[in-house]
């Protein structure tokens, strides 16, 4: 291996406030690879998002799995932030995540659906998946949700590694 | 509203601090540590509402919200936050709001480019101001 890897796996207990301390590992660990500070705290973010939806709409005292691996495959170079958990069975925020990822797909650039997003929020009351549209435009991340493996729920944010370009939400 | 209201204040959370009405204005809302408590809007929401009935009763001109100590926040932060713009753009004759923050947290520049589509309100006059990125 010539390049930085970075290369990370837990499995804890579903608990928010293990969260704060998985989201500083990985922000820590991503500035030891990459030393950009945009993208430590945007990977960080990134995994702690994604660890908050888990806990938050998983089952209780169920084992949420993470991972942030560096792939170069094909050409990308690319940071892939996984987190698997267990969800009761027709859970409803099963839909809701299926629905917002559509959502977001909806629109072009991700800063347009997190502008909409903003402007949005508090109307109807509801908490608006705020956090996974963060993920997209903060981390650049393109997020895919896989539920075929019964009563789990994957979720990935695939991130390009740094130097990022500006880019910046036009007022 | 009386002298209550002009004191400094402090909320204290778990893991976060808001220190209220500091500044030789007695205007600033200071936010210190980590917001990401599990629904952080049950409190954030109905402390940001409780600032600005605040400062339309002490008929503030401006509100600055310094989150510069701020090292990390979840949306709620942001959905917080949208609501008050959102609340302090509803009328004419409300304050204008000053958002400061620290250029090094990253996580914030790039939130805070997205809330300057707030700017300004021409039917109210009310501005949002970001610190550093506004013209």
């Amino acid at each position: 291996m010539t390049v930085p890897e970075l290369r990370m796996s837990l499995r804890f207990f579903a608990d928010w406030d293990r969260i704060e301390l998985v989201r500083r590992a990985v922000s820590d660990s991503a500035d030891a690879v990459f030393a950009d500070e945009r993208f430590k705290d945007a990977i960080g973010m990134v995994a702690s998002e994604l660890l908050e939806n888990a806990v938050k709409y998983g089952a209780v005292d169920a084992l949420v799995e993470l991972s942030v691996i560096r792939s170069l495959d094909d050409g990308a170079d690319v940071v892939e932030v996984v987190v698997t958990n267990e969800v009761k069975a027709a859970s409803p925020s099963v839909d809701a995540l299926r629905e917002r990822l559509a959502w977001l797909r909806s629109f072009e650039d991700p800063v347009e659906a997190y502008t909409a997003a903003l402007l949005s929020a508090g109307d109807d009351g509801s908490e608006g998946g705020l956090g996974l549209v963060r993920v997209a435009h903060e981390g650049r991340a393109t997020l895919e949700c896989d539920v075929s493996h019964g009563g789990r729920v994957r979720v990935s944010a695939t991130c390009p590694t740094p130097p990022w370009e500006e880019r910046r939400a036009t007022a | 509203m009386g002298a209550a209201a002009d004191k400094e204040k402090v909320i204290e959370r778990p893991t976060a601090t808001v220190h209220l009405w500091g500044g030789p204005a007695k205007n600033v809302v200071h936010m210190v540590g980590v917001i990401r408590e599990a629904n952080a809007e049950a409190w954030l929401t109905p402390l940001l509402s409780d600032i600005h009935t605040t400062a339309l009763a002490r008929g503030l001109k401006e509100v600055e919200l310094d989150i510069r100590a701020l090292e990390y926040a979840n949306a709620a932060l942001w959905r917080s936050l949208v609501v008050w713009i959102k609340q302090i753009r509803e009328r004419p004759g409300t304050y204008n709001l000053r958002v400061t923050w620290d250029p090094g947290r990253r996580w914030q520049e790039i939130a805070l480019s997205t809330l300057r589509v707030f700017g300004f309100d021409s039917k109210t006059g009310v501005r949002v101001m970001i610190e550093g990125l506004d013209p």
